[in-house]
């Protein structure tokens, strides 16, 4: 009888890269010492990748949101798309973190890979640790020295140092950077903490990179890269693989209902954010009921590639009601929460406009909150309370599958 | 009987082509049938399918199954061709449809069966180049292994453990959160 053992590699092959869930590909890797081999390759792994990339996405984790009526909570997971049994989003807790302080104090600052950059005691970077929550393993990261009086503005994760032998970079509790930006005099400063090695914090002036980041305002992140809005329409940008800046300028013609860019540095209606599908940054300006996204295609010139009023793409939604955005003004649309390929946004419901006092108290009650697929443009409901930036979270990739490997060829 | 059709049945007969199983079955096909696989189109190319194509690999049990494949698929495919010249966009789409919901619901029917069947599929389908098929019966395996055991994924498929115990605790250890 005809059975696995009869079929050639390349069968195998075939059969182990249509396995479209990354948790049964790790089993099945237990099978035999052949399966194994079969998936440890990493020709095996980079085809997979590219097949299944999405499946590689695990979730988001959510900080909440801060202010009087929203309870502090821990920050949590929202997986995002089902794990298939027997895997759930209990994985994914950070129950196994230290709690010598409450535990609703811990704000998540950053996400890589697999990899969590969290501050245990919120707000103040000295309790900092990078953490894997599927192999529930943290190490602290000392509060860096170097900053003497000036408060760090951001920290973030990026891949380690350590380059595989086809040239690509990795994350791991084992081989991580994190990168502190503060401002000192005129210039902004960046210290990198290095996990291999001795682990210390080393200094580097970041005023020679693209322009000052002094002042900057963060708008986001698309494609692994954080993105920094600089004075006059300047993009920064911080790769998470390379640790390097780089910087675009947003066109004017591409402003649009805004008066300039600079006079929405400081509001939230810009940001920047990926699609899914092609994790290539997208420019993303909500004003006056419509939202617009800009790409880049080719990496040349910032360009319009949709436009959506929201009143038309939401109105199928339970609870819509026409008046929402014709209010003054077309009726304020705020964003509530900035996803990697989805945003969260609100309109106030009341007429009273912005200039509603009690909603700062029962903002639930006040607010009608959808989100916005940003590569379908399609609407639905969403959750009010999901805090500021959404930290997508992959399972570890590479896997790792050292164990039982170099014993045979 | 004899008019319109005569022309059209020549023409068919004058494209069939003989397969000859392992254990001599002879199966009459159509060319059009028989050239979704790739290892037969080449051959007919190179003009040497007369007095049949010998297929030394597959039985005769597994060749009228790929052949049933064949004949659905290649049919669906002469659908598509013709439809998109005589038939509206709307109409195409919904024939187009039509045909893709029976072509799964074909596919569906046609994986039903024993695990030993599948394997001689997958290898018949490998040999003859027929990547539709290769695809379907490969992804059947892969579906099968979800939200199971390596232990169960080993008695299912007839594998030998070659790990030791010791070795198993190692790759659990490993990625411990997989076995969760």
């Amino acid at each position: 009888m005809l059975a696995m053992d009869d079929v050639n590699d390349d069968i195998l092959g075939l059969i182990l890269e249509r396995i479209d869930s990354h948790p049964v590909l790790i089993r099945a890797a237990a099978t035999c010492k052949r399966w194994r081999r079969a998936i440890a390759d990493a020709g095996f792994l980079r085809r997979y990748r590219s097949l299944h990339g999405p499946t590689i996405a695990a979730g988001h984790y959510f900080n909440g949101r801060r202010g009087v009526c929203w309870p502090r909570r821990e920050p949590w997971f929202v997986p995002s798309s089902p794990l298939p049994p027997p895997f759930g989003a209990c994985l994914f807790s950070l129950d196994f973190l230290p709690c010598e302080a409450d535990p609703t104090r811990r704000e998540v600052l950053d996400t890589r890979g697999s990899l969590l950059l969290v501050d245990l005691s919120s707000g103040y970077f000295t309790d900092l640790v990078v953490c894997e929550p599927l192999t529930r393993c943290y190490v602290r990261i000392p509060a860096p020295e170097f900053i003497g009086g000036s408060f760090p503005w951001g920290l973030y994760l990026i891949d380690g140092d350590a380059v595989d032998e086809a040239g690509q970079r990795s994350i791991g509790m084992s081989n991580f950077r994190v990168m502190c930006m503060f401002d000192r005099g005129d210039v902004a400063h960046a210290g990198v903490f290095t996990a291999t090695g001795v682990g210390t914090w080393t200094k580097m002036a970041a005023d020679h990179i693209a322009g000052n980041l002094r002042g900057t305002t963060r708008l986001g992140r698309a494609g692994g890269s954080w993105y920094f809005y600089v004075a006059g329409g300047t993009l920064v940008a911080l790769d998470g693989s390379t640790g390097e800046f780089s910087s675009s300028t947003l066109p004017a013609a591409a402003v649009g209902t805004l008066l300039s860019w600079d006079s929405h540095k400081w509001s939230s209606n810009v940001f920047v954010t990926d699609n899914r599908r092609d994790g290539m940054p997208r420019v993303v300006v909500v004003a006056r009921g419509v939202m617009k996204v800009l790409a880049r295609p080719l990496d040349d010139e910032w360009v319009l590639e949709k436009e959506v009023v929201l009143s038309e793409v939401t109105h199928g939604l339970p609870g819509y009601e026409a008046s929402f955005f014709n209010g003054r003004g077309h009726g304020p649309v705020d964003v509530v929460t900035r996803g990697t390929g989805f945003v969260v946004l609100s309109v106030r419901v009341n007429e009273f406009g912005d200039m509603n006092f009690f909603e700062f108290f029962e903002p639930s009650a006040e607010r009608w909150v959808f989100s916005i697929d940003i590569e379908t443009m399609e609407a639905a409901p969403a959750d009010a309370g999901l805090g500021p930036m959404a930290y997508p979270c992959e399972l570890p990739w590479p896997p790792a599958l050292q164990a039982c490997l170099d014993k045979e060829g | 009987m004899a008019s319109a059709g005569s022309g059209d049945e020549k023409a068919a007969a004058a494209a069939m082509i003989t397969l000859i199983s392992s254990d001599n079955e002879k199966f009459e096909v159509t060319e059009a049938t028989a050239t979704l696989s790739q290892t037969i189109r080449h051959m007919i190319e190179d003009g040497c399918t007369d007095g049949g194509v010998p297929l030394p690999n597959v039985t005769s049990k597994i060749l009228a199954r790929v052949i049933e494949y064949c004949k659905k698929h290649a049919t669906a495919a002469a659908g598509e061709e013709g439809s998109s010249s005589s038939f509206s966009d709307a109409a195409f789409l919904e024939v187009d449809r039509a045909f893709l919901e029976e072509l799964e619901e074909f596919d569906d029917a046609f994986l039903e069966v024993d695990r030993a069947t599948l394997f001689d599929l997958i290898l018949a389908a490998n040999y003859l180049d027929i990547k539709g098929l290769l695809n379907l019966t490969c992804q059947k395996v892969a579906d099968s292994v979800k939200g199971k055991t390596p232990e169960q994924i080993r008695e299912m498929y007839n594998i030998v453990n070659d790990l030791t115990p010791e070795e198993e605790a190692e790759i659990r250890r490993e990625t411990q959160w997989a076995f969760e």
